[in-house]
């Protein structure tokens, strides 16, 4: 009896353990169903931006199936997608999308939130050959392996000051220099270092390329430098704090330059709250707005989605939530146009994706990532507008004087 | 007594070693990646086991060693192209070095002191490895691929995070029946009185730590291959630390299979949760863990060594022992 209890704990612990195995298995397979699978961040320090893909997820979901789905050669399949909660952790995340593939069999993956989180997910991908089509990771690195299965949604950071440097380089007279200010942050930091390229290319000279150092309210040196050098535009890649703090004490210095354009901050409600009058004329650069208007295949447009989107979420959608429509839209023409759920074929058809989405334009680099679609944004009486490429208002340039203002 | 609970470990031990050869070869790749990764973290908390639970230094930064070996791995096989084999125990090594290295001043704190001082040598190394150039900085380093199907990829990082837990539990196990095992515990019984019994205190501690630092940092270089790509703030997370203390304690610290059970069934526990509750899962699990130290302070290995009968009275009396 003694020796049979020793065996019966052990065989306990065994029991429990294969127990759970057995109940980690879940599989419901429906036919004429298109399966997709994602691991998002539903818990942890990611949680709040994953909500954003959920959310957005699912409404292009519901929106696909009620329109009848996707057609694969004459048979509509309704799409499903199989959530999974990666703990804002890069391990896990891989973890599950191992899963995804081998235990759910899902056709496809939609990616996960964040570059450092994408990354390792990627890998799991190309492992299996099935397609990745994600929209929140914007970091170069995604793309720097060539990894053929892997499709981002949002523009690298590099290539943010490219429609802003395009806009400028078409003014006549032609704009010959420019100064660039970046913060110390890895994200300011690429997206100075990729301007300062494309400026260079652009033949505009690059006469300032500074960084601020972290928490600094004072430009003062910066500024002097810029009315020494006197830059057609001052370009600066840092948060709304600093960039009120610029404009504020560019105009008690009277350091005029024709343009000075942000990254962040001239969207912002606040920026114009706390300039005033002083926020007039500032350009700045977005993915995305819900202001833009833009044919969709989901949605019939970007005004219809936002409104669909407020109806039943209540709050307003923001460029991650834009990019979360684009990655279903992107399947969606991409296998109607394979006429198979191979995932071969899906990922060549991807690769040769040239749509109109609520998010705008939708067209991969060759390594994968999306053709840069940021757009020009300016303030003008107190609003802003889209001015570049085509807008609703046109650039206001140079912008003028602050002794000349009223 | 003991005898009953000395052949109740080797049934254990025996079905944990035929299970865990035999899993790979009965299950799917992602079952497999699973216990690889549960197999981590086995060795994390048996790791942390010998400086936390040997030792009774609570390490609250040890994830520093991981991350350090992981770092070690990428850096050498991406920037400087050596072959896994010199990286992976490279980076036991370097991680052992920088236990030797941090551990002569900050094992002079104790208590709170120490584990506070850990907790800020992780921080700070996460913070270097942000700003180096030659780890990429917080963009993250990729490390190069490996030549294998995917299939014999997964079995060979199972085998050998199961190599270098068996490595683990061998040593300590061998360690603790020389005078470094009974140093310790008398280091970790009474500091002063181990001392003045002639225990030299601070090698027997840094010893102590350096294993604990070169086994960890024998998981990060196969974490970081396996992954394929690596990032400051996942590999220095302090969230990482407090699971494989979480993981020791559930299991039973000080005792040599305790973290190994413990982080086999953490895992298990709560991939079960995450697959039922998608959002709940936290609330449930961090329910459990309370449950688990209120009712069970010694760990599940008090249990399965049979040296008390399990019921109801088992777990009154925990309760009336362990009160604060």
């Amino acid at each position: 009896m003694k020796a049979w209890s020793k065996w019966s704990k052990g065989l306990l612990v065994l029991g429990i353990v294969f127990g759970l195995l057995v109940g980690m298995n879940t599989g419901a397979y429906a036919k004429n169903v298109i399966k997709f699978g994602c691991a998002m961040s539903f818990t942890g320090k990611k949680s709040r931006t994953g909500k954003l893909y959920i959310d957005s997820l699912k409404l292009a979901m519901d929106a696909i199936n009620k329109s009848g789905g996707i057609k694969v050669g004459n048979k509509s399949y309704n799409v499903e997608i199989k959530f999974y909660d990666d703990k804002s952790n890069p391990s896990e995340s891989a973890k599950l999308i191992e899963k995804l593939i081998v235990e759910d069999k899902v056709n496809f993956l939609l990616g996960p939130y964040s570059s450092g989180i994408t990354i390792p997910d990627s890998i799991v991908a190309q492992r299996y050959k099935i397609p990745m089509v994600e929209g929140g990771g914007a970091s170069g690195k995604i793309f720097a392996r060539h990894n053929p299965y892997i499709f981002g949604t949002l523009p690298a950071a590099g290539q943010y000051f490219r429609t802003t440097l395009q806009m400028l380089a078409g003014f006549t007279p032609k704009p010959k220099s420019i100064a660039l200010i970046y913060g110390d942050d890895k994200f300011d930091i690429s997206v100075a270092k990729g301007a300062k390229k494309i400026a260079e290319k652009l033949g505009l000279k690059v006469v300032l390329f500074e960084k601020i150092s972290e928490g600094s309210a004072d430009f003062n040196t910066i500024l002097t430098k810029v009315k020494s050098l006197a830059p057609d535009a001052l370009l600066m890649a840092g948060h709304t704090e600093g960039g009120i703090n610029l404009v504020q004490q560019a105009k008690e210095l009277n350091v005029n330059v024709k343009m000075i354009s942000m990254t962040v901050g001239p969207s912002e409600a606040d920026f114009r709250k706390s300039l005033g009058k002083d926020a007039e004329y500032i350009f700045g650069v977005a993915s995305w707005s819900p202001q833009m208007n833009f044919k969709g295949i989901i949605f019939k447009n970007t005004k219809e989605f936002v409104k669909i989107f407020k109806a039943k979420y209540n709050y307003d959608p923001d460029y991650h939530n834009a990019s979360a429509v684009a990655e279903l839209a992107v399947y969606k023409s991409a296998i109607e146009r394979a006429g198979s759920l191979d995932p071969k074929k899906v990922r060549d058809a991807i690769a040769k994706t040239k749509i109109e989405t609520i998010y705008g334009p939708v067209e991969f680099n060759p390594n994968g990532q999306i053709k840069g679609s940021s757009v020009v944004l300016q303030i003008q009486g107190g609003q802003v507008y889209q001015v570049y490429p085509k807008g609703t208002k046109k650039p206001i340039y140079p912008m003028p004087k602050w002794k000349e203002r009223k | 007594m003991a005898q009953r609970g000395d052949t109740s470990k080797k049934v254990i031990l025996g079905i944990l070693i035929i299970a865990g050869i035999a899993i790979p070869f009965f299950t799917g790749n992602f079952i497999i990646r699973f216990f690889t990764n549960a197999l981590m973290f086995a060795i994390l908390a048996s790791a942390w086991n010998i400086i936390g639970g040997y030792t009774g230094y609570a390490s609250f930064g040890n994830v520093v060693f991981l991350g350090i070996g992981a770092y070690v791995s990428a850096v050498l096989m991406e920037k400087g192209g050596v072959p896994f084999w010199i990286a992976f125990p490279a980076s036991g090594l370097g991680s052992a070095v920088f236990a030797v290295l941090i551990g002569l001043p900050v094992l002079r704190l104790k208590g709170h002191y120490f584990a506070i001082a850990t907790l800020g040598v992780a921080e700070a190394m996460k913070a270097l490895v942000d700003n180096l150039d030659i780890t990429e900085g917080n963009s993250g380093i990729y490390l190069p691929v490996m030549n294998l199907s995917v299939k014999a990829q997964y079995i060979f990082f199972y085998f050998m995070m199961l190599g270098v837990l068996a490595l683990t539990l061998i040593v300590t196990y061998v360690m603790l029946k020389k005078k470094l095992g009974y140093g310790l515990i008398a280091i970790r019984e009474d500091e002063e009185a181990a001392g003045s019994l002639g225990v030299n205190t601070t090698l027997f501690k840094v010893t102590s730590f350096a294993l604990s630092g070169f086994f960890s940092g024998l998981a990060g270089s196969l974490y970081a291959y396996q992954q394929g790509f690596i990032k400051p703030e996942s590999v220095f997370d302090v969230g990482v630390t407090v699971k494989m203390i979480v993981m020791a304690v559930f299991g039973g610290i000080g005792s040599l299979l305790g973290p190994l059970l413990g982080a086999l069934s953490i895992e298990i526990i709560s991939e079960v949760l995450t697959n039922y509750f998608l959002v709940a899962h936290t609330l449930f699990f961090g329910a459990i863990v309370i449950l688990a130290i209120v009712f069970t302070p010694k760990g599940i290995m008090d249990i399965v060594s049979g040296r008390k009968k399990f019921g109801l009275n088992y777990l009154l009396q925990n309760i009336r022992d362990h009160r604060v």
